[in-house]
């Protein structure tokens, strides 16, 4: 882009993402349907990355991460953000050169700005994932997450899963100038606050005032047994689902501020166990590996 | 005949922190690989961008030395039976690199033993090179390494081109798959080439780079940046060499942007001010000449800035949404005072095993008082023990969850804003945890010295207690840190007391706490379980098992406690440059506190320039020894001046008298030096002509005793009241 051209608004953002990325030769798959904190809990990638095969897939994944609630008045932190995501499995050579080329495509040139790979180890304790990579930063400002999968759900990734995550609206808001997320421009003539406010500010008001604590350790509880129980079926993504609940409602209730920390430590254990018994279970029913005796 | 070696390990961006530790490995590593393999080289140098790490070796012979050798086997006896060799004989041949047959005999005293001539080393070392150098990267260790693609090899950040050249030659060597090359990449987005090298050259190599916006040496980027800064807006006392190291290390091509903060920030506490600016955008502060903050912050690039005021309000975009941020958790903050926040401690958890940080402060403030009445300082100590009540509690603020680093600053600020209370209290709340590193300074105040003790030694003892220890490298809580802290500030305050007795008021109120706190975590986790059905009941049972580890026996933990402190104290003295047997000296009298002993051992250190104290000290040694062999005979109970037979013993015995009376005097006010002195002047003389001209084994029994006793007494005395001065290394 040259410093003339207008900046692209975050729907155009999307969709040169989604043609950079199709370009690539990945498939372009839609949002999933059900409540994550992040786009690593789509079963596109938590099940994609399992097992020797290539796999490219590229989607937009609404995320809800009931702490981070504010109504919609804090710049930059929201109940739920979107999370742009590409896979490629194995990582390729190139894989930095193919991420940098995807930041041209929507209006960022690396050579003008103060384009930096800053180490970050990333952790997802509930999912039993590590990966090794970098925040992206572009004038100080985290625009992506670059991230080598080393393990998945407990299991080494062989080959090794690039994963890169754009966070859209950080994005947007760093090309279109706007200090404020509420002021992005959505399309043409139609704001981010005109789309989202009304949502953010009840979905936060709802996590931290009125969820109900006691449905919701039901909820969880029920939900837990449920995935057990569908796991014994040997059907892995419908298994699945009922985890993706369960994270949630742990994150809502923690938004309550109902989790102490032992609690916490427990919680997250029984969360990733579901995950590894659903992706032990994935494998087996895809042939990865042969089912224990 | 030699040529130079060059090796660059091109890489995607590896982690700063790990740089100059893989950089000096792979040197290391390679001169070692050098010396084994009988390569002449010269040192190898090393240097590294976060893109590369690069080696080279000025000289490195072209071909192995050769080593020739005479080796005997085993017994021809045992080599052969029935004519075929045996097990012993093909091992040889096989070691020797020799077909049976051509192996030789030799004989020795008689037997006859198999025998080779072996020729090592001569090969060519590029050969030696390409199968050498993939293992050598293979072997180097990181904190963390990964694996990438569909390669084995692992390491902290995925290689991407390998450059290694012998003189001008390629070196074919292949890791995992991937081929050296002669291609080099300059500055990623710069001037990305690749390039060629031709030929290993260091000079040359480095030029290409300057040429492609990458500065190779490390120190480069480092004083380039220190200029840029001081040119903008650092001034040289506030550098943080640190965070500038860091940045060297983050970059190829350093360049810094200044940028602006509205001025409303800098009415936040400048603390919160510089964290914010550091720990999250690793930027600097500016400052006037006199050392106030500007509303201004320098980032250092990776870029030409080519665009600077792109780069530049993109920075000051991020730095104004985290002083916002900031403000908003300042404020928020402030709405509740120190006091209020005090309640939500009691779910604060120090450490499982020893309870939560409102028990911790509660002990930590009757140490203090305690600690006041043991030194005489009660005024303070009642400021140190109400400010220990209200310490801890930033922990539960949101600007300390955003940066550990603040608390106790953080606490100081609010105590001072929110619960308005004196400076000599607020300050004391900050000066709690100081020491808080191997370098930095103590508590300045006396409030802030007593709680700062009273607060280390309830770690040390309770850490101690539940089983955490240090042992060898592990030591989680550094409570060798935090002792080292502890016995500094005491000598800095120059509190008298004995850190045992402290100790055991220590030991005793957390004894008092544990059982409530057992208590109180059931009552917690019951209450807990009744709205927290999700918890299974057997996985409660466990976590409240771990609470109730017995603790282990008062007799080991007294070991521990001593081991920890001596250990310690004994770092504080040699850092004082005490030798160590003077330190013995010390030990081996009765212990009079931390502070005394160590006045003692800095006194003591400076006698050893005076010769007649070194006479004294072997006269006290040949005493200690007559002393212990009991067979010739014992001491009497009192010296009997009556017995005295030489004018020797009478002008010792004299000379000890008046001058133990004066140094008794001396030593009260704990005088050490003079009062050793004194004594060396008036008694190692005497002494000397004692041990010389009287014989103390005299015939008569009664007159051996007293000269014995006149011995013991004089050996003891010093012994008991300054150091055993036998210890001290008089040579």
């Amino acid at each position: 882009m040259t410093k003339f051209e207008k900046a692209p608004t975050l729907q155009e953002i999307i969709f040169r993402l989604q043609k950079y990325w199709s370009d690539y030769g990945c498939v372009i798959v839609q949002p999933y349907d059900h409540e994550v904190g992040a786009g690593t809990f789509h079963p596109c990638t938590f099940f994609g990355v399992q097992g020797p095969d290539p796999w490219k897939v590229a989607y937009v994944q609404p995320s809800r991460r009931p702490t981070d609630g504010r109504y919609g008045d804090n710049p930059n932190r929201l109940y739920q953000h979107h999370q742009f995501q590409a896979i490629i499995k194995p990582s390729p050579v190139n894989a930095q050169e193919v991420y940098l080329k995807s930041l041209e495509a929507i209006g960022i040139d690396p050579r003008v700005h103060d384009l930096r790979f800053e180490e970050d180890d990333w952790e997802s304790p509930t999912l039993g994932a590590t990966g090794l990579g970098w925040q992206i930063l572009c004038d100080g400002t985290e625009i992506s997450q670059f991230t080598y999968f080393q393990q998945m759900a407990g299991f080494e990734m062989k080959p090794v899963t690039l994963e890169l995550t754009y966070g859209l609206e950080r994005i947007a808001a760093f090309v279109q100038g706007k200090d404020h997320v509420m002021d992005i421009e959505w399309t043409e003539g139609v704001t981010y606050r005109d789309m989202r406010k009304m949502f953010e500010y009840e979905l936060s008001d709802y996590s931290f005032s009125h969820a109900s604590m006691e449905r919701h350790w039901q909820f969880f509880k029920q939900a837990e047994a449920e995935c057990k129980e569908t796991l014994e079926a040997k059907i892995p993504y419908a298994a699945y689902e009922w985890l993706m609940n369960c994270s949630h409602w742990f994150n809502v209730l923690d938004a309550r501020g109902a989790i102490s920390v032992t609690q916490r430590t427990a919680f997250i254990g029984m969360i990733r166990s579901m995950a590894l018994s659903c992706a032990k279970c994935y494998r087996v029913v895809k042939g990865i590996d042969k089912e224990e005796k | 005949m030699s040529l130079p070696f060059f090796l660059e390990i091109g890489t995607e961006e590896l982690p700063a922190s790990y740089l100059p530790n893989y950089a000096r490995q792979m040197k290391e590593d390679l001169e070692n690989y050098f010396d084994s393999a009988m390569l002449e080289h010269k040192e190898v140098k090393c240097a590294w961008t976060p893109r590369r790490l690069a080696f080279f070796c000025a000289e490195l012979s072209e071909v192995q030395a050769v080593k020739e050798s005479d080796v005997k086997g085993p017994p021809v006896s045992v080599s052969f039976r029935d004519g075929a060799p045996t097990k012993a004989a093909e091992n040889f041949a096989q070691k020797v690199n020799l077909p049976i047959d051509k192996l030789g005999r030799v004989e020795e005293n008689g037997k006859e033993y198999l025998f080779a001539h072996v020729k090592e080393g001569g090969k060519q070392t590029i050969e030696l090179l390409k199968g050498k150098i993939p293992e050598l990267i293979k072997g180097l260790r990181s904190p963390k390494s990964m694996r990438w693609d569909v390669k084995p090899t692992t390491f902290a950040r995925p290689i991407r081109s390998l450059c290694c050249l012998f003189g001008g030659e390629l070196v074919d060597c292949d890791l995992d798959g991937l081929k050296a090359s002669r291609e080099i990449k300059g500055h990623r987005f710069l001037a990305p080439g690749p390039f060629e090298l031709e030929k290993a050259d260091l000079e040359e190599y480095s030029k290409l780079l300057k040429d492609h916006f990458v500065i190779l040496s490390f120190e480069e980027r480092r004083d380039l940046i220190k200029e840029q800064l001081l040119k903008l807006g650092c001034i040289e006392d506030r550098l943080d060499e640190e965070l500038i190291d860091i940045c060297a290390n983050l970059t190829e091509y350093p360049n810094c942007v200044k940028g602006n903060i509205a001025p409303e920030y800098l009415e936040l506490p400048p603390e919160v001010l510089i964290t914010t600016l550091k720990k999250h955008q690793k930027s600097f502060p500016c400052y006037d000449a006199k050392g106030n903050l500007e509303a201004s912050f320098l980032s250092v690039t990776n870029n030409d800035l080519k665009e600077k005021e792109l780069i530049k309000t993109g920075y000051e975009r991020v730095i104004s949404a985290r002083l916002s941020d900031a403000r908003f958790f300042f404020n928020e903050d402030k709405e509740v005072t120190l006091k209020a926040r005090r309640e939500k401690l009691k779910n604060v958890i120090f450490q499982k095993d020893i309870g939560t940080y409102y028990a911790k402060t509660e002990r930590v403030a009757c140490i203090a008082t305690a600690l006041g009445e043991m030194t005489g300082t009660q005024e303070a100590a009642e400021i140190a023990s109400e400010a220990a009540l209200l310490s801890r509690s930033d922990l539960t603020t949101a600007m300390v969850f955003e940066f550990p680093e603040l608390q106790g600053i953080m606490g100081r600020i609010y105590a001072e804003r929110v619960d308005k209370v004196s400076r000599a209290h607020a300050l004391a709340i900050e000066e709690m945890y100081k020491p808080r590193s191997a370098g930095d300074d103590l508590p300045e105040t006396l409030p802030g010295a007593i709680l700062s003790i009273a607060d280390k030694i309830d770690t040390i003892i309770g850490c101690v207690t539940v089983g955490l220890a240090p042992t060898g490298s592990a030591d989680p809580y550094m409570l060798r840190r935090q002792t080292f802290g502890l016995l500094k500030t005491i000598i800095a305050h120059k509190l008298r007391f004995k850190l045992s007795d402290l100790a055991k008021v220590a030991v005793e109120l957390l004894e008092a706490d544990s059982d409530s706190f057992k208590k109180n975590i059931v009552a917690i986790m019951t209450e807990r379980m009744g709205v927290s059905a999700a918890i299974q009941e057997n996985e409660l049972s466990l976590i409240a098992n771990s609470w109730f580890e017995p603790h282990s026996d008062a007799h080991k933990l007294e070991k521990q406690f001593t081991s920890l402190f001596m250990g310690r104290f004994e770092t504080v003295l040699k850092e004082e440059g005490v030798s160590y047997d003077i330190i013995q000296a010390i030990f081996g009298s009765p212990w009079p506190g931390i502070y005394v002993a160590r006045k003692k051992a800095l006194e003591l250190q400076e006698m050893k320039k005076d010769p007649e104290f070194l006479t004294l000290c072997n006269m006290l040694t040949r005493c200690v020894n007559i002393a212990k062999d009991e067979k010739k005979g014992t001491a009497a109970s009192k010296v009997d001046t009556a017995l005295f037979a030489e004018k020797e013993e009478k002008e010792l015995w004299d000379a000890w008298e008046s001058a133990r009376l004066e140094a008794h005097e001396l030593l009260e006010n704990c005088e050490f030096g003079k009062a050793v002195k004194l004594l060396a002047s008036r008694v190692a003389a005497p002494l000397d002509a004692f041990f010389t001209n009287v014989r103390i084994y005299a015939d008569d029994k009664a007159i051996a005793s007293n000269r014995l006793a006149i011995l013991k007494s004089i050996s003891d005395t010093i012994q008991n009241k300054i150091a055993d001065l036998s210890k001290i290394v008089t040579a």
